[in-house]
């Protein structure tokens, strides 16, 4: 008997169909992979096992946990299941914690909950936990609170309070999407050694390919609230028999086309930017600590050329971005704009600003919400005294050359999918015909097949533009995609620069290396077999 | 901790200072001279002089400001000019019904209001949801004094539970003294409640749909155990703001109220100093409630930091 195992699961919310006849099921102590893209409906498989549908949902069909059906559960019964047969951690660990809550007192609660009669044992056995997920687990580690750990840290936390009662199967949405590269390899690695240590199964959502491939044993791949295959690891990456699978896959290692359109002639040079923030006091006669938090970069961007820009959260990628931009004052350095030096003592000027655009990772975030799509991209247009005659002709030019229809400039930003709200960024960027754009986790909220698109357009329009890309990015694959040099920055240094083909092939600093080797990716054995490509 | 103490007190002295300094120059302005307004219209020059020498009316200002912060630190308010007696015995007597019926209010704020909200928040969008948002509507449209009467003839008249007015003073003891209390308390703290209610309504709401109750349900909590035990700590940060604020409302404009159930409090002693331009009380008074407000924004901020870590370090 499978330990978990989906029949024909259907779940409606408000009449709409969200999971149609998902059918999968997972052995004891096995890792089973469920990848797809967000809508898919993978989430909601999650939740309806936990019985943590939304509220307005309907399931049918069944959930047999050991044979026992949960759907037909009654909540107080269910409840009991939850945290003792079945953990699940999220995606967000920074916001998946209490914040006013001690993290010793929330892996406790799972004990609480579930009968452990004294606070005293439970925090005890708490301690335990948080040992064998690899946080102290003495009286200060016990005491500590969520803000003051880091993002890997608080995943940590998530399993130890996931898996305080050992459960037979843990749940693990999306569990290392927020987080670093080298941190998601440790992540992964404590998840794959609890499974084989404690016997406890693993049901891993991911978007990821390359995640999948590294951890589990059998897959299922979702669309559309539907399983559209499943197997083996090997059986579902080598023959791929579904197009969507074949789809997919194609998206995730996309490389766009790029025509090499860089000039000997630099653009946007940087000269010795520092800039430090002030730490906060020990106490308020203490030592003013500073932290800097870009040390000293200097780098020279190209006509028509893509610099990538990586580096961990943390590093100082953001600041050098907002103080290239003079969206903050840099405190030293020099920066020079075709051939204009900036003064950092002023704000940048507007002619300036018309030569160099921004696009930012969260598209929505940085839409007034109350605008309709044709305000929107004329914005840029407060940049010249005067707006031009034809700015609506050049907003509707600008919105068909990121592939949207020139209609869509009546429509407001919620009623675009996240890939066209950044086809809106990218044209509100372009409108004022930049020479520099700085894209900064441009495609990193997107998922893999708009991301293929994206990357497709921003490529085009670099050709056609000549358009110079400072494109900042944790993730090294896209970085390689679109990239011809490449940066990699550390506690706000540049610690090497080169040709990104080079860097990445043959790292030279001992951080590159490190954040090379931490990147998952498909093995060699599981790429598609020749009669699979058709 | 020690650091975070000793800022906020500091903080607090400065901000008394620059209010007395504001209060004692704002009333400086106001025309009126209160040594004519004692002795009448037929009084000589002399007199007046000589009573204004006597209740330190001469003499520049700063020096005057100094004399009055002086006589505060220690206790001494002066003296009341149409009184004639103590402004600290005055306001002594009156506080003694005034804070007791803040507090008395404000507890009963609370204890309605939380409950009250959490409630509509658990069960959003449902009928006792839309009847509890919409008594809480007429709570604050209510004009209390009105609402005041009405419990009156009620608990007074008809039921003839509680007394109509008046207030024994404590010495008759502590019984009978929040007896007489009981339905202005009511009546005050009935809008306050209905305000309080709506904010803790929304502020649970909000932490309903926080990563975090997902967190808790998923470790086996039921809805109302992760509601306890995660959603209020969570959501008392902005309701604990507007207890601060209505603590400070309760102490000073109780004033109808006052007058419907014939109270003697700290409202009733300002509104009569004004009109009889007896500006040493009025002064007084007005520090008095600077003092009181000053006293619980700064226990707020300490609240803040009970309820929330994050803050602890500020």
């Amino acid at each position: 008997m499978s330990l978990l195992d989906f029949q024909s699961l259907s779940v409606r919310i408000n009449q709409h169909s969200i999971l149609s006849d998902i059918q999968f099921h997972i052995e004891p102590g096995e890792i089973f992979g469920l990848v797809g893209e967000s809508g898919s409906g993978k989430s909601m498989t999650a939740l309806a096992a936990m019985g943590l549908l939304p509220s307005g949902s309907s399931a049918r069909g069944q959930i047999l946990l050991n044979g026992q059906d949960l759907l037909a559960l009654p909540e107080p019964q269910m409840r009991l299941q939850r945290g003792k047969s079945l953990g699940m951690i999220f995606q967000e660990p920074m916001t998946a914690l209490n914040p006013v809550q001690t993290i010793g007192a929330q892996v406790a609660e799972t004990l609480l909950v579930h009968g452990v009669s004294s606070k005293r044992e439970a925090l005890e056995r708490a301690g335990d936990r948080l040992q064998r997920v690899g946080l102290p687990g003495d009286k200060a580690g016990l005491g500590r609170f969520p803000h003051e750990l880091s993002g890997g840290q608080r995943q940590r936390v998530c399993i130890a309070m996931a898996i305080a009662l050992r459960p037979k199967i843990l749940i693990a949405d999306e569990p290392t999407t927020a987080l670093d590269v080298s941190t998601q390899a440790q992540i992964l690695d404590l998840l794959k050694e609890l499974a084989e240590d404690e016997g406890m199964a693993l049901m891993l959502i991911t978007h990821d390919l390359a995640v999948v491939a590294q951890m589990a044993v059998r897959v299922a791949v979702m669309h559309q609230g539907a399983i559209v295959e499943q197997g083996t690891v090997e059986q579902v990456f080598c023959e791929q028999r579904h197009a969507y699978t074949r789809r997919l896959f194609a998206a995730s290692t996309h490389k766009p086309a790029r025509v090499a359109t860089a000039q000997s002639q630099a653009i946007l040079t940087v000269e010795g930017l520092s800039h430090a923030y002030a730490k906060q006091l020990p106490h308020p006669l203490g030592p003013r600590a500073m932290l800097r938090a870009v040390d000293n970069v200097s780098f020279a961007l190209r006509q028509g050329e893509s610099l990538g820009l990586v580096g961990e959260s943390g590093c100082g990628k953001s600041t050098l971005s907002r103080l290239v931009l003079g969206l903050e004052r840099r405190q030293s350095g020099r920066l020079c704009l075709q051939d204009k030096v900036l003064e950092a003592r002023q704000p940048m000027d507007r002619a300036s600003r018309r030569g160099l655009q921004v696009v930012f990772q969260d598209p929505a975030g940085s839409f007034n919400p109350r605008h309709k799509v044709e305000r929107i991209v004329a914005e840029p247009f407060h940049l010249l005294d005067q707006r031009p005659q034809d700015w609506r002709q050049q907003v509707k030019r600008a919105l068909e050359a990121v592939g949207l229809n020139a209609d869509d400039r009546f429509k407001y930003p919620h009623e675009f999918s996240g890939g066209q709200r950044q086809r809106i960024a990218i044209a509100r960027a372009l409108i004022i015909r930049p020479k520099v754009i700085v894209l900064d986790e441009a495609v990193s909220a997107l998922d893999v097949s708009i991301r293929a698109t994206i990357l497709d357009l921003l490529a085009d329009l670099q050709r056609d533009y000549g358009l110079a890309y400072l494109f900042i990015s944790h993730d090294l694959s896209v970085v390689e995609a679109i990239t011809d040099r490449v940066m990699v920055m550390r506690a706000g240094q540049i610690v090497e620069e080169g040709q990104t083909q080079a860097v990445m092939q043959n790292p030279q600093h001992p951080y590159t290396q490190a954040l090379l080797q931490a990147v998952p990716r498909i093995p060699e054995n599981l790429r598609p077999r020749p009669e699979a490509q058709t | 901790m020690l650091a975070f103490l000793t800022a906020r007190l500091l903080t607090m002295i400065a901000s008394l200072l620059v209010a007395s300094l504001v209060i004692f120059v704002m009333l400086d302005l106001v025309p009126g001279d209160p040594a004519s307004l004692m002795l009448g219209l037929n009084a000589t020059p002399e007199a007046l002089a000589a009573l204004r020498e006597q209740l330190g009316l001469d003499g520049p200002w700063p020096q005057r400001y100094l004399a009055w912060v002086t006589g505060l630190v220690q206790g001494d308010f002066g003296l009341s000019y149409t009184y004639r007696v103590p402004v600290s015995g005055l306001i002594a007597e009156r506080l003694a019904i005034s804070l007791p019926l803040a507090l008395y209010a404000l507890a009963l704020t609370v204890l309605i209001a939380f409950p009250v909200g959490m409630i509509a928040a658990a069960t959003r969008r449902s009928w006792s949801d839309v009847g509890i948002m919409g008594l809480t509507q007429l709570g604050i449209a209510m004009p209390n004094f009105w609402f005041a009467i009405q419990l009156q003839v009620l608990f007074a008249l008809v039921l003839r539970w509680l007394p109509a007015g008046s207030f024994p003073g404590w010495q008759a003891g502590i019984v009978p003294g929040l007896t007489a209390l009981t339905l202005p308390a009511i009546a005050l703290a009935l809008p306050q409640a209905s305000i309080l209610a709506r904010v803790m309504r929304s502020s649970v709401l909000e932490t309903l749909h926080q990563d975090y109750m997902r967190s808790a349900r998923a470790k086996g909590l039921s809805a109302a155990g992760a509601l306890v035990k995660h959603g209020l700590r969570n959501a008392l940060i902005p309701v604990l703001t507007i207890i601060g604020l209505q603590f400070a409302f309760l102490l000073a404009g109780a004033i109808i109220i006052e007058n419907v159930f014939y109270l003697s409090g700290l409202g009733n002693l300002i509104f009569k100093a004004i009109s009889a331009r007896d500006l040493i009380v009025v002064r007084s008074c007005v520090m008095v409630l600077v003092f009181a407000v000053i006293a619980v924004n700064t226990l707020v901020d300490l609240a803040y930091g009970l309820v929330d870590p994050r803050l602890r370090r500020r």
